[in-house]
């Protein structure tokens, strides 16, 4: 048993042999990638072929946990999946919490890895002692939640119910927007690897395994976590979920901001969650309406009153936690109709399906989520090909004949939710739709491009880019680009980053908001900064939401030597973690992506401006800003790729 | 690094029954060994071995513990964040999340059953906030009690408590300002034919008789309309009353009653017949009430006609009290009526007609009316003259019920119980009773267990629950129940007094938990059972939510 936070093992699975091999892995690999998504980049861009195909043989779909996961940290329970994204064809990975994560290294490893295709479906049965793929043609056709209380059932033992993470309809579809699904409806959704494992024929991971996870200094863990603990204890009453729209309208009206601290987030989160977002994030201009082309005019307070944060508490009967989260953002919400329970919506759901299309029925919103759930697809990138079609009828590019007389029109509940069921099924123009809007585009032709905004063929989140350019950048600029959870203007000001590390930006406590536009090289560095932080957050298998809290009071670098008995400066970690982001690069240009092909659609970036509502005028430089954030990870400005003897040194003596 | 096992072994599979990962196996009679891949190091091997042949891994031989010892997690719910890490570190999978806790909807970690946990210590090891501390079981107990305790000590439930208290003392004064009726008494074997006799007294020329098919079959009702049709009293039976009565059984009833132009009623059966019987009473005179619109207090307006009860169980005590239980068929919800018009003119208690009552059925009867005793005696709505009822009531049951179980025909002790139901019944009728009745009616109606069953189940849960604030009235109980003298410890009297209950289910076979209950309707059956005591039953101590929980959890089997 080691006693620095890693198993020090990682498994490989050949399911097209049938081979189970465990692999040991030298602690320099660890000292070098930490493990988590660094670990994962390290392997993936020495073992993937680079003309393999995604869905083919020769692609890997790896599943880490992260580094600090189960050694006594708070916020630490996320894992990642990666491969070679069938989506935007280069770098893919998603990020998932629920309780999955220690189970992978309860079996006793820091990833297990599955190359090959298996000629039948099967699972992977993992504990202690046994090792072994089995038979999944039962439950193949199951969606995720059947699957998983199928093989709960019949894989408990001894009253210990096992960990799993399978797929369900679209990912064995091999929709490129489907996801994996643990935990009964929390899915690593982006980056389309359901879709990976739907072609590898693996239904399910089962991990039964009971090992220790065990950390360097354990007292010292505790210590710091007591401190995090303390800080989200901190929790005074807050307002009506209403009035939270109000505060939204306060920050719109502003021509300063703020400097946002992640403290007065984490109240609204742990109070209602995401969802808390709901009607504040519109009336503040973050949210894309209608879209892309509307503004928070379009969707005004009494449209997302129906989805009012209050809404959601009311029918949530428990708090959901991931594991070692003390804050509980989560929940299981009671609902009408088909299905009489879901995980509470997130706010990405919410809107990607409700003021994204106009729709104000939280019914249908609530009934999506766990059709979609069900299925492993993701909401977004269903969000917006639903509303890309809407779009494309308004403009009658489509017809009702096109869309088996479904009226596509803006904020038509019955047919959004008889559309994202075609799409689950593939039936019919569900199949137009259900891999995305990038093969929509190609699928309807007809000029249809400009309605549809992604980036490099990912959908991007439900944050307005033109509201922050911060957004802009890392939509447009990342390995795995269209996300939202990699960095921002706002983000950088709740990490709080510069009272850790040295020589970074500082954002004064309040500013003018036309500074965030104007000044691009601050901007760009900023946004390097946060990939590299972000980064370094999943390699060690942290939540977003814990580290909005600020680097002083959830302190990731502490935790990190603490677990591994290293004793390195948060500037060396941030250095590693560029070393990591970089390789993730490398491992695009080398799989034929031209970063600056990933570009975020123009629409999105205010091209063409908007004339009402928060946005009303702005417009990003996206080109000056990618070229600063290449030039920061001492890319190449033009070209965004990292010199050949960086990946070297990168890859060399491990 | 890993624990293993030297030659001293002797093969007696203690370590592999004990070990929660399989890491420990081997034949019986055989060297064990132990995969030093899979074991985690948690010592329970350690502490079983009687050998003494297991090393740790420094070598050193694990001190044994009895199993007695074993520490046990207790959950400082101040401190937990509620983060999960416990649940999944547990080898044994003995460690779950509860019910959320009412004020912040977040879940907390609990452990099922202490019988799996193997006091490995690993929850209190990686919990984050060291919420988790091992103790010796009844250490934790105690603490667990003592937390639940702590937590009830917010504002509002204090505010809560104070509203319920004022409105039983309000209740308390109505209750002596009514004049509650109390029916004559016929009794002894035989004084059934007596009623017949009494009711041709009254002029009463036609009668109906409420009962229910079972005792039409067993031909109980035979002596009884003998003596009626000797007195020159014409009757009609009415026999279609169902084990829980409903709204349609009492329609039925009243159309016989119209007619046949019947002057009055008599409830002959068990608990069911005679509080369909009431209420026949009731629509007869205030054929513009409903059913429904009677529940509640007091809203029989005009007196129904002369009513006789003849009970054939001794427990539920409805000849004796105001109330009369219906069910709702449409929603499966129960509900009571309570006046006091429905109290019968005479109720006749005769020993005869319980002879053949099956043993089962003595038994959870007798306790139902023992459960009547107790609680009215322990709330706090009580008098002298409650007390005095109660304190019969316990004396008969507790000499009485077991002779009666064991031995059908003992005419003497059948009298007794069914003196001591009426009583019980004389006593809760104005005391209320108390949580033992609003789960076990739960319990009935989730599930259909029977209502004394249920109840004996639960009372000495309850008790045990409520002991300390009702120390003194169960010492004194005990005293009249012949089971302890005057002067002794008050603690141990009261301990006593609950003890002997459960010896009584005991040797009367009654179980101590209710089979069909299940894990997920726990919290709906502590919510409604709340609902239902607060804030009528003047009960000596309030439960909140959790300790309800914990409570109705005990009776999982």
């Amino acid at each position: 048993m080691k006693k620095n936070g890693y198993m020090g093992k990682i498994l490989n699975v050949d399911l097209t042999t049938g081979d189970i091999r465990e692999e040991e892995l030298p602690d320099r690999v660890y000292e070098k990638y930490l493990g988590g998504m660094g670990l994962g980049a390290f392997l993936l861009y020495g073992r993937i072929p680079a003309d393999a195909d995604p869905l083919g043989p020769e692609n890997i779909l790896g599943f880490l946990p992260g580094l600090l996961t189960g050694t006594g940290s708070l916020f630490t329970g996320r894992w990642m999946v990666v491969g070679k994204s069938p989506l935007t064809g280069g770098w893919g990975d998603a990020n998932c919490g629920g309780n999955f994560s220690p189970a992978i290294k309860r079996c006793g490893y820091d990833g297990i890895f599955f190359t090959g295709i298996s000629e039948k479906p099967v699972y992977l049965y993992l504990d202690d002692e046994v090792k072994e793929l089995r038979d999944a043609s039962d439950i193949w056709g199951m969606d995720a939640v059947e699957t998983e209380e199928f093989l709960e059932r019949k894989e408990e033992r001894g009253g210990k119910m096992p960990k799993i993470a399978c797929i369900g309809p679209a990912g064995e579809s091999l929709s490129l927007i489907s996801g994996i699904s643990t935990d009964k409806g929390r899915i690593a959704a982006r980056s389309g690897l359901g879709a990976v494992m739907g072609a590898k024929r693996l239904k399910a991971v089962v991990l039964a395994g009971k090992q220790r996870i065990m950390a360097h200094n354990p007292r010292e863990m505790k210590r710091i976590s007591r401190i995090c603990n303390n800080w989200v204890r901190f929790q005074p009453p807050f307002v009506s979920g209403p009035l939270t729209a109000f505060f939204g309208a306060v920050m719109r009206l502003l021509p300063v901001a703020l400097t946002m601290d992640g403290l007065l987030y984490k109240i609204m989160l742990k109070k209602w969650g995401t969802v808390s977002m709901n009607q504040m994030s519109p009336e503040m201009g973050d949210s894309p309406i209608k879209n892309w082309k509307g503004s928070s005019r379009d969707w005004g307070f009494f449209k997302s009153y129906s989805s009012n944060p209050d809404v959601f508490s009311k029918c949530e009967t428990v708090k959901y936690h991931c594991y070692s989260c003390p804050l509980g953002c989560g929940g299981i919400c009671t609902t009408q109709g088909k299905y009489d329970k879901t995980h509470k919506p997130e706010y990405e759901t919410v809107l990607a399906l409700g003021g994204f299309c106009m729709n104000s029925d939280v019914d249908t919103i609530f009934y999506l989520n766990e059709l979609l759930n069900r299925a492993g697809m993701d909401t977004i990138s269903a969000g917006h090909a639903v509303a890309f079609a809407m779009e494309c009828y308004e403009e009658g590019l489509i017809t009702r004949e096109d869309t088996d007389g479904l009226e596509l029109t803006w904020g038509n509940s019955q047919a959004i939710a008889a559309l994202v069921e075609k799409m689950v099924k593939r039936q019919g123009f569900g199949h137009v739709l259900a891999d995305g809007v990038k093969k929509a585009v190609e699928r309807i032709g007809r000029g249809s491009e400009k309605f549809a905004v992604h980036a490099g063929g990912q959908e991007p989140g439900m944050h307005d880019s033109r509201n922050d350019p911060g957004y802009a950048l890392h939509y447009s600029v990342e390995p795995t680009p269209g996300r939202h959870t990699l960095g921002s203007h706002m983000y950088y000001e709740m990490y709080q980053l510069w009272k850790v590390v040295k020589g970074i930006p500082k954002i004064p406590p309040m500013y003018w908001k036309s500074s965030k536009y104007n000044d691009t090289d601050k901007q760009a560095r900023i946004g390097a900064v946060n990939s590299r932080y972000m980064t370094l957050i999943n390699c060690v298998g942290a939540c977003m939401f814990g580290v909005f809290l600020g680097a002083r009071r959830i302190r990731i670098f502490d935790w990190i030597n603490a677990a591994t008995g290293w004793e390195w400066t948060p500037e060396q970690y941030m250095e590693k973690a560029a070393d990591i982001h970089t390789l993730k690069q490398a491992f695009n240009i080398r799989h034929g992506i031209d970063p600056r092909q990933s570009k975020l659609s123009g629409r999105a970036l205010g091209r063409p401006l908007q004339h009402e509502g928060a946005n009303k005028g702005r417009a990003i430089d996206i080109e000056a800003l990618m070229k600063g954030y290449w030039e920061d990870f001492g890319w190449d400005g033009d070209t965004g790729r990292p010199p050949e003897e960086r990946i070297q040194t990168i890859t060399a003596n491990v | 690094m890993a624990y293993y096992i030297t030659e001293a072994c002797s093969g007696c599979t203690a370590c592999a029954t004990v070990c929660p990962t399989g890491a420990a196996s081997g034949q019986k009679k055989e060297l064990h060994r132990i995969d030093e891949t899979t074991c985690i190091e948690c010592d329970a091997c350690g502490k079983v071995c009687p050998e003494g042949a297991i090393r740790d891994v420094s070598g050193r031989v694990p001190e044994r513990v009895k199993r007695g010892e074993w520490k046990k997690p207790f959950f400082d719910q101040q401190k937990c964040n509620g983060c999960g890490v416990c649940p999944d570190v547990c080898p044994t999978g003995c460690i779950s999340m509860g019910a959320p806790d009412r004020r912040d909807g977040h879940a907390r970690p609990r452990v099922m059953d202490f019988k799996n946990c193997i006091g490995c210590g690993f929850c209190a090891a990686d919990c984050p906030v060291d919420a988790i501390e091992m103790n010796l079981l009844p250490v934790v107990e105690e603490k667990m009690v003592k937390e639940a305790a702590q937590r009830d000590k917010s504002m509002a439930w204090t505010l809560k408590k104070t509203g319920y208290r004022v409105f039983q003392q309000v209740m308390k004064l109505a209750t002596k300002i009514i004049p509650f009726p109390i029916p004559v008494l016929l009794t002894g074997p035989g004084s059934v034919t007596m009623l017949a006799q009494n009711i041709k007294a009254r002029g009463i020329k036609h009668v109906l008789v409420v009962t229910d098919k079972v005792l039409t079959d067993l031909r109980l009702l035979d002596g009884f309309l003998a003596s009626l049709k000797e007195h020159g009293v014409a009757y009609t039976v009415f026999d279609d009353v169902q084990a829980n009565p409903t709204i349609e059984n009492v329609e039925a009833g009243r159309k016989i009653y119209r007619q046949n132009k019947c002057r009055a009623i008599v409830g002959f059966g068990g608990g069911s017949p005679m509080d369909c019987a009431k209420i026949i009473g009731a629509r007869i005179r205030n054929p513009y009430l409903s059913v429904r619109w009677m529940k509640g207090l007091f809203r029989v307006l005009i007196p129904i006609p002369p009513f006789f009860c003849v009970p054939t169980t001794a427990g539920t005590g409805s000849e004796a009290t105001v109330a009369a239980v219906m069910t709702d068929a449409k929603n499966h919800f129960k509900f009571a009526i309570n006046d006091i018009k429905l109290v019968p003119k005479i109720a006749v208690l005769d020993p005869e007609l319980m002879r053949g009552l099956p043993p089962h059925i003595t038994s959870t009867t007798g306790m139902d009316a023992l459960t009547h005793a107790v609680e009215a005696y322990i709330n706090l709505s009580g008098n002298a003259f409650t007390d005095e009822n109660a304190e019969m009531a316990v004396r008969l049951i507790f000499e009485n019920l077991e002779k009666a179980y064991l031995d059908g025909n003992d005419m003497d002790a059948r009298n007794n119980m069914a003196l001591a139901s009426f009583y019980a019944g004389v006593a809760f009728t104005r005391a209320y009773v108390g949580y033992v009745h609003a789960i076990a009616h739960n319990m009935g109606g989730l599930y259909g267990v029977p209502h004394g069953l249920a109840n004996a189940v639960i009372l000495p849960y309850v008790l045990d629950f409520s002991r300390k604030a009702s120390e003194k009235r169960l010492a004194r109980l005990a005293v009249a129940g012949g089971i302890g003298r005057d002067g002794e410890p008050v603690e141990d009297l009261s301990r006593r007094f609950i003890e002997k209950i459960r010896t009584m289910n005991k040797n009367m076979k009654i179980p101590t938990g209710i089979e069909p209950l299940k894990d997920k309707d726990i919290p709906l059956i502590a919510e409604r059972a709340l609902k239902e005591a607060h804030p009528l039953y003047p009960v000596p101590v309030f439960m909140t939510h959790r300790a309800c929980e914990e409570i109705v959890g005990k009776l999982l089997v």
